[in-house]
């Protein structure tokens, strides 16, 4: 929904020997990549399928711009109505539509 | 953060963190940051202190004007303990406060804790902090700071304290805070960094400002 972009973030920086060869603390030719040097790694979540990530104690403008996004991404409309009232009321809901 | 290759390139500063008893914390910034979370907590979030404490009672107050003069609990609120960020993530309340930071990064609360300085040039501070930093009573450039000292403001910059921009000119509060690190003298971290979430909250909802801090330790 955020890019990084839009909110700045960043993750995966690592301060090591590398950051001071950037910060001129150090020589190129000194800097030696160690064996046991920290490694960035991405894991990828379990997903929870037909999860929607809003429900009616969302903020009114943060649900009219899911909704919005929604549609541009998937073309389908989610009319107000079918947010849930919260996340309790939605896992019932998904419960029931899995049992049937 | 790795000191292990910090140390074997001459710059061996895990005993700084180690005195403000900071390796859990930084062991804990080398796991996964969950970005979604964070994302969704931080938009979401606000601080809810005394003032706004007392915004919600009169809030109460306007529409049963019945209940003025009654105790929060009468009110029907829950009583208010301590300031807190209070978000929500997928509809689940979530709430940060000091005591929650210090849980999380192993380090009780405890030590000194000196804020609002505003680069005022009169403070005393100015001759403790330029005489641990470079060892003269005058304000120095960052270009006199040893090796070891640069790569503490780097981390202050990037991990304790994170800010934009560039780092090699801080203000007088972060200075005595890189004086109590540079001196092993025992600093109020949990405080100092949840005070920093709030200010960097309160930036970014009036001045528009898109930036995270404490990613890793927000998830």
């Amino acid at each position: 929904m955020f890019t990084d972009k839009q909110l700045d973030t960043m993750t995966g920086k690592i301060i090591n020997g590398s950051t001071l060869r950037h910060m001129k603390l150090i020589r190129k030719e000194d800097y030696k990549k160690l064996e046991t040097d920290v490694k960035e790694s991405n894991v990828v979540s379990n997903l929870m399928q037909d999860f929607p990530p809003i429900c009616m104690q969302d903020p009114l403008d943060v649900r009219v711009n899911f909704i919005l996004r929604h549609y541009e991404t998937t073309g389908e409309t989610i009319r107000m109505e079918d947010v849930p009232v919260c996340m309790v009321v939605l896992f019932l809901l998904l419960l029931r539509r899995r049992g049937s | 953060m790795d000191f292990t290759s910090l140390a074997h390139h001459g710059c061996n500063i895990r005993r700084f963190y180690e005195a403000q008893d900071l390796i859990s914390y930084f062991d804990m910034l080398n796991g996964s940051t969950y970005m979604n979370l964070v994302r969704h907590f931080w938009v979401r979030a606000h601080v809810y202190d005394r003032q706004a404490a007392k915004l919600e009672e009169h809030e109460k107050v306007l529409i049963d004007p019945t209940l003025e003069g009654n105790t929060r609990e009468e009110m029907g609120l829950e009583p208010f303990t301590c300031t807190k960020i209070r978000s929500s993530i997928m509809g689940i309340l979530v709430f940060i406060s000091k005591r929650v930071i210090s849980w999380v990064i192993r380090r009780a609360s405890e030590g000194r804790f000196v804020s609002g300085l505003d680069n005022n040039k009169t403070s005393p501070w100015n001759e403790v902090v330029n005489r641990t930093m470079f060892n003269i009573t005058k304000k120095g450039k960052y270009c006199d700071l040893s090796m070891e000292h640069k790569l503490l403001l780097k981390i202050q910059n990037e991990n304790l304290l994170p800010k934009g921009g560039g780092g090699d000119q801080p203000s007088l509060d972060h200075r005595v805070f890189l004086h109590f690190f540079m001196t092993s003298e025992k600093a109020n971290v949990p405080k100092y960094i949840f005070r920093h979430m709030i200010k960097t909250l309160r930036e970014s909802q009036t001045i528009k400002r898109s930036w995270i801090p404490y990613g890793r330790l927000i998830s």
